[in-house]
């Protein structure tokens, strides 16, 4: 049973499947905020090798620590808000719908949602070699009488997403048929 | 001309005062959108800790600095940073 907090559930609504951006992407996330901290240390690194009577300067010394440690806080907290930006992108199937969740940096969030009936066309992509060997790729949802797509981007095993899409739309079209 | 060394650590302070209104958002955004869950509450204690042992860390290498003491810069034209200050 998944439990989550629908914004707006429906009478008898169940929540089939909650989809986040596949652990690649938070993998390529950490990296960078790894990079952010090793590749600065090793320029600190070598400018003390070179300079080692810097740490013992009533100026330098005061400098060194306080950007060290500006620079530590800044990059933690970048670190945190990726983290934040992957773990709060969420896309939520249920019964009824599809609902997008996306955390846009420090003061947006966006929360749309379209309708299983609405779906006419499902369609799973995987491009380029990492998309292929760690199996994550995109779904774009076709709705009827629009042009604008609904994009699940990067997330893991995108054929079986789409596989459960079209399942649900169909089985909602039908379930209106027969009323 | 000369700068005194405390004038960084109040521009720091004032660094600090931002970021923590940053982390603050942060931690709204974690708390208000995250669910109440195993991840993140882990997320969030794991960020408080290594925030507070940075800060402790850096008081702990700051608070014996002498404050008093000054950067000069432009001392014999365009010579900044003379090797005597640091």
């Amino acid at each position: 049973m998944i439990t989550y907090n629908l914004p707006g559930r429906l009478p008898g609504e169940k929540i089939i499947k909650v989809i986040r951006k596949d652990f690649f992407i938070l993998f390529k996330k950490f990296l960078l905020s790894a990079a952010l901290i090793v590749l600065p240390a090793l320029v600190v690194f070598m400018i003390l090798s070179l300079y080692p009577n810097l740490l013992d300067g009533p100026v330098s010394y005061p400098l060194i620590v306080l950007t060290v440690s500006g620079y530590g806080l800044f990059v933690w907290l970048f670190s945190f808000f990726s983290f934040i930006d992957y773990y709060l992108d969420i896309w939520l199937i249920t019964s009824e719908r599809i609902i997008d969740v996306r955390q846009e940096g420090f003061f947006s969030r966006v929360v749309s949602e379209l309708k299983l009936s609405q779906i006419q066309d499902v369609t799973s992509e995987l491009h380029g070699v990492f998309q292929f060997v760690f199996k994550y790729g995109d779904v774009h949802v076709q709705t009827a009488g629009k042009t604008q797509r609904f994009v699940f981007d990067d997330i893991a095993h995108p054929e079986r997403v789409r596989d459960i899409i079209i399942k649900l739309s169909e089985q909602k079209k039908h379930e209106k048929h027969a009323a | 001309m000369t700068i005194p060394v405390v004038a960084f650590l109040y521009l720091y302070l004032l660094f600090v005062l931002v970021w923590l209104i940053f982390s603050l958002i942060a931690l709204y955004h974690m708390i208000k959108y995250g669910q109440i869950g195993l991840v993140s509450i882990l997320a969030v204690l794991v960020y408080l800790a290594v925030c507070l042992a940075i800060l402790d860390l850096s008081y702990q290498y700051l608070s014996p600095i002498d404050w008093d003491a000054e950067l000069t810069i432009l001392r014999g034209g365009f010579q900044s940073f003379s090797p005597v200050n640091y």
